[in-house]
Parts: C-alpha cells; structure tokens; sequence
C-alpha cells in the first residue's frame, strides 16, 4: 500500500519529495461535512446534561487518589530517576535541538530546511502526543534547562538560585505571552519560513529564557517557556504521575483534577484554544475577504483577530468559572476559581490540537523527517532517511480524517466536562481531615446542577464553536 | 454498601450512556457522506455559486457544470490590487478538469498550492490554464503581487 502511493506520488511529482513553494502545509482537510457538526454537537449536548445530572455526586478522585485509581511502578521510578537515565534524554534531546540550530544558522534559505519544520510541526504539534504519552518529558529534557544547568555547573551556581525572586503571583502568566507570540509567529508573521525571520524569534526565545533562568533561577522556565508549559498542560492528561515521588499509572481524570495549577493557567488554556480556534477562523470566506477588502494591514486584522479570540476563550472561560463562587465549600474566592479549574479544558485543547493538526503532523511531520537528514541541503543522507517519499496518502481518506476529528473533538469535550463535573464537586463538598469528603458534606442536587451549569454551558459552546470552524464556511 | 452498588450502576449507566451519545453521533455522521458527495456531482454548479455569491457582483461567480467531465471554470480577475473571487470556496469532484480564466491589470502569478501550479499573468493578456484535481484535500488559489487568496478549492 505505502510503496503504492509513494511510487504515485514520485511519478505525480516527477521526483521524490514534494516540494512546496511557500509555506507549510500546502494541502489543509476538507472542510467538516455538515452532518459530522450536526452529530457532534448533538452528542456533546447530550452526553453534557447526561453527566450533569447522573453522573456521581460525591467526588470520586479524593483524597489525591484512591488505591484503586493507580498502579505505582517502583522499576520505572528507579529507571527514571537513574542519573545515567537523564543524562542520556538530556543529551540525546539537546543534539537534536543542536541539529535544528545547525539548519538554521548554517542551512540554505529554502523549504527543504528541515528547521521550518522542526519548529512548526514537530516541537509546536509533536509535543502533544508526546505529552500525552510520555508525561512531563520536556520537563525533564528541555534543552533551555540543559543549557541553563551547564552554565550554572560553570558558574559554580546553583540553578534553583537567581539573582533577584520571581514573585509566585507570576505563575505561568509569561508563557501564556509566550504562546500568543508564537501563535503570531507560526499564524501571521510575515516570511515566517524564512530563515532570517526564524532566526530572529529563535535568538529571541533563547536568550529571553536563559537570561530570566539567570536572573530569576530556573523557576522562570516552568513560568515562561511556551513550549514547556504547553507540555506540562497536556502532560495533566498523560496516565502518569509522581505519587509521593513514585512514578505512578493513574486515571488521566484523577490526574487532571489532582492538579493544583499556578496562576496564569487559565490564561495558558484560553490562549492555547484561542490560537487554535482563530487558526480556522481565519480560513473562513467571511475572514478572507473583510480582511483582503481593507485597506488596513492585514497584519494588524490578523493581530486583533487573534488576540479576540483568545479573549473571548479567556472571558467566557472566567466568566463560567467565576460563576461557581457561591457554591463553594468551604466558599473561595472568585478569582480563584478560573485558576483551579483550567485543567478541566486541558482534554478540549488537546482534541482541537488533535482535530486541527493530526494531518499536518502525519504529512509534514514526514517531510521534516526526511529533510532531516541534510540540515545544510549538501545532499548529505545522515539518518537515511533522505531519499524517502513522503506519504500524503491521508488525504485519499477524508470520511475518515473527518471521523477522527469530530471524536477528537467531542471526546476532548467528554473528558472535559466529566473532569469539570468532579472537580467541581471537589470544591463543592468540603473535605475532611484525611482529604477524603466529610461525611454528610455531599452537596445537594441544586447546588451540583446550578454550580456546574455556567461552564458547562461554555464547554459546550467551545465544542458547537470548535466543530463549527472545522466546517470552515 | 448501598452506595456503592448505586455509584457502580450509575458509573455503568454512564459509560452506557457515553457510549450510546457516540454511537448517535457516529451513525448521523456515518450517514452523511453520501449526501455530500451528491452534492458535488449531482448539482456541482448550486454548491459552487454561494460560495463565489460573496464576489459576485464583479460577475466573477466560479461556476461549475453538472457533468463529469465538463470542468469547473474560474474566472479569475486581478485589477487594482484587488482580486475576484475573494476568498471563496470551490467544490471540485476528484479528477474534475479546472479551468482558471485569468485577467489582471498588472504583471502578477497565480499560485494553486498543493498541485504547485504557478501560472505567470501579464497585464491585460487574458490566460487560461486547464488542470486535472486528481489529489483530495483543499487547496488555497492565490495571487503573488499582492500575496492575496482569491479562492479555496476543496477536491473530494
Ligand atoms: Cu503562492
């Protein structure tokens, strides 16, 4: 079958790699058949007030998690903490983000760079499946901290040590900048796969994040890398988890809502669906031609119609979250409540992520790999992989790629209203000393319904809206 | 022990329920398909003229005959930076010929990303150019001086 359209595919192109002329990801999917919205939105509505009123009332996942919700490997602790282990990850990713830094600095200005690629494709969209499998790894390997450790390690410093503290109210507030100015970079920026552009914003990253880990200790990555944060988010969803510092196989569930997330992690979630749902957005006729009829900069269209969306995710996320306050018990703070909650969007990100860019992953994921092997375009085949086709046999399969990005989408919404449904009850019912609910604490079906009603509303809404752009009138 | 046997059989029903909301969704979507591909065929033109209506006023709707074989026409023009059709979306059967007739004002290159087509326009010389879509997917049309996208082809 591969051989089949591969061989297709060199006689169609008279070559063996299809080379585009700009850009990545010439060929985008079909737009959603009508009918696929139609049923997913139906069934994200149903499967929502299904679990709003028969889902368990008591929380389940409480305290952290129950026995029964794990299985602790004490192997893969031993493997993992191994300093043999980390050193080999670190270093393995930290050459692969060299021979990145190679092909930008050293390749030709071309689309066969595999850097455009590295940066679009496999580091934005590869980390989530990666995260989704793996965990924190990028935690673990992010080169940003490597570099930072050697420098520490020649310094004589302590990488935990910086100059001056970064005050905790921060969070991950600088990396929710940081995705908004990637997702201008990788949806607006002009040239954006030139190498004198991408250099720019690579130098950028780098130094703003080694200088904040300088002066700011290394907590500044964990606050500002959009990439490692990005991760991290997705990573709540991944089945493992630290337990007592024991790598444990949990319910991705428990997981999600076990997490205490930093300030600024509402800001990360509505950033991530903002860019994403802007990204569909802008491929609407309406977008096009308003934009394309102006006499304004499309640039700046383009900068307001991203930072709209983000907006609009981030308000109606707030707004559905502030809404839960009354309810509480023991009663918080409203400005807490996006904060505590944003996990809950994390499966919805991930399923737009997924529905947006699983084809563009598949195919351009391996054309990167097979430019991968000749970063200065000398006709070098280091990994063997040069003179491999690329199989863009996906697109022969629309009904398919369709069916998987309305599953991703209503079941990303599935996951997220059930995590929602008990990490709302988790705030709802106070706990007692042992972390497990007090009893007679489980709240009354009013306070269940009413509570939850306003962001279930709004995830619903995400879905309707998330379906709706995948239809791309 | 009550609660508990009440919490399993609501998980249960819950599961169940779950299950039986994707299986509504997969048998309504599961059905769609062939609607949709009638569409194309049976009527190709009525689903090609409200995505060009946008732009239709410069009489540049893209038009598309119901037969197999007849290719689907664009009119393409290129006049004071402005390009027509604006953004609009095309339905293309697979292996359906396209025509784009192209009129320009200006020295420009007409650019179909995915079957890396790029047609070089000069001013006021009209130019045809006939291709096969033989690949699905949907593909951006665009002008280079400016960088404008006049239309999207979704081949299925
Ligand atoms: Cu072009």
């Amino acid at each position: 079958m591969i051989t089949a359209s591969l061989t297709a595919l060199a006689v169609r192109t008279g070559g063996f790699v299809l080379v585009p002329m700009h850009g990545i990801g010439n060929r985008r999917d079909l737009p959603l058949p009508f009918g696929f919205v139609v049923g997913g939105a139906a069934a994200a509505l149903v499967v929502s007030f299904v679990v709003l009123f028969f889902a368990w009332r008591s929380p389940r996942y409480r305290p952290l998690l129950d026995p029964l919700a794990r299985q602790v490997s004490d192997v893969l602790t031993a493997v993992v903490d191994a300093r043999g282990f980390r050193i080999a990850v670190r270093v393995v990713v930290l050459l692969v983000y060299l021979w990145a830094g190679l092909a930008l600095f050293a390749g030709q200005d071309l689309l066969t760079n595999p850097v455009f690629g590295f940066v679009f494709v496999w580091m934005w969209v590869g980390l989530v499946p990666l995260s989704l499998l793996l965990g924190p790894w990028l935690r673990v390997t992010n080169p940003l901290r490597t570099l930072h450790r050697g420098l520490c390690a020649l310094a004589r410093t302590d990488p935990d040590e910086g100059l001056a503290t970064l005050p905790a109210r921060l969070g991950c507030w600088p990396a929710a900048v940081g995705i908004f100015g990637f997702a201008w970079l990788e949806l607006i920026q002009p040239d954006r796969t030139t190498l004198p552009v991408l250099r720019v914003w690579a130098l950028a990253w780098l130094v703003l994040l080694v200088l904040g880990a300088v002066v700011f200790g290394r907590r500044w990555i964990a606050a500002a890398d959009p990439f490692e944060v990005y991760a991290s988010a997705v990573a709540r969803l991944s089945p493992w988890r630290r337990v007592d510092g024991r790598v444990t196989l949990v319910n991705p569930l428990a997981g999600l809502t076990a997490s205490t997330p930093p300030p600024g992690s509402a800001a990360v979630v509505a950033a991530l669906l903002g860019s994403t749902a802007y990204d569909s957005f802008s491929n609407t006729t309406f977008w096009i031609s308003t934009v394309q009829d102006s006499t304004l900069p499309p640039e700046l269209w383009q900068t307001g119609g991203l930072l709209v969306m983000m907006l609009a995710v981030g308000l109606s996320f707030g707004l559905g979250t502030v809404l839960m306050a009354p309810f509480t018990a023991p009663r918080r703070r409203a400005v807490e409540l996006p904060r505590l909650m944003a996990p809950t969007v994390v499966p919805i990100v991930v399923g737009y992520a997924i529905a947006h860019y699983a084809t563009l992953l598949v195919v351009e994921g391996q054309r990167t790999a097979i430019h991968w092997s000749d970063p200065l375009g000398l006709g070098w085949n280091v990994f063997g992989s040069a003179r491999m086709g690329v199989n863009a046999s996906i697109y022969d399969h629309p009904t398919a790629v369709a069916v998987v990005q309305v599953v991703a989408i209503v079941g990303g919404h599935v996951l997220g209203i059930v995590a929602a449904h008990e990490k709302s009850l988790q705030l709802f019912a106070p706990a007692g000393a042992d972390g497990r609910t007090a009893p007679g604490a489980e709240p009354g079906l009013r306070t269940v319904v009413l509570g939850q009603l306003p962001l279930l509303v709004v995830m619903v809404f995400y879905t309707c809206a998330g379906l709706l752009l995948l239809f791309s009138p | 022990m009550p609660t508990t046997t009440r919490r399993s059989t609501r998980a249960t029903g819950l599961a169940g329920l779950l299950v039986a909301g994707l299986a509504v969704c997969a048998v309504i979507t599961g059905c769609t398909p062939a609607p949709t591909s009638d569409d194309g065929s049976g009527s190709a033109s009525g689903s090609a003229a409200p995505a060009g209506s946008p732009s239709a006023s410069s009489g540049s709707t893209p038009s598309a005959s119901s037969s197999a074989s007849a290719p689907v026409v664009i009119t393409i023009k290129l006049v004071d930076g402005t390009v027509s059709p604006n953004g609009s979306k095309i339905d293309v059967r697979r292996g359906q010929t396209v025509r784009l007739d192209i009129t320009s004002d200006h020295d420009d290159e007409v650019h179909v990303h995915g079957f890396d087509i790029e047609i070089p326009v000069t001013a006021n010389t009209p130019v045809t150019k006939e291709f096969v879509a033989d690949q699905p997917g949907s593909v951006e049309i665009e002008s280079h001086e400016p960088e404008k996208i006049i239309a999207i082809m979704n081949v299925r």
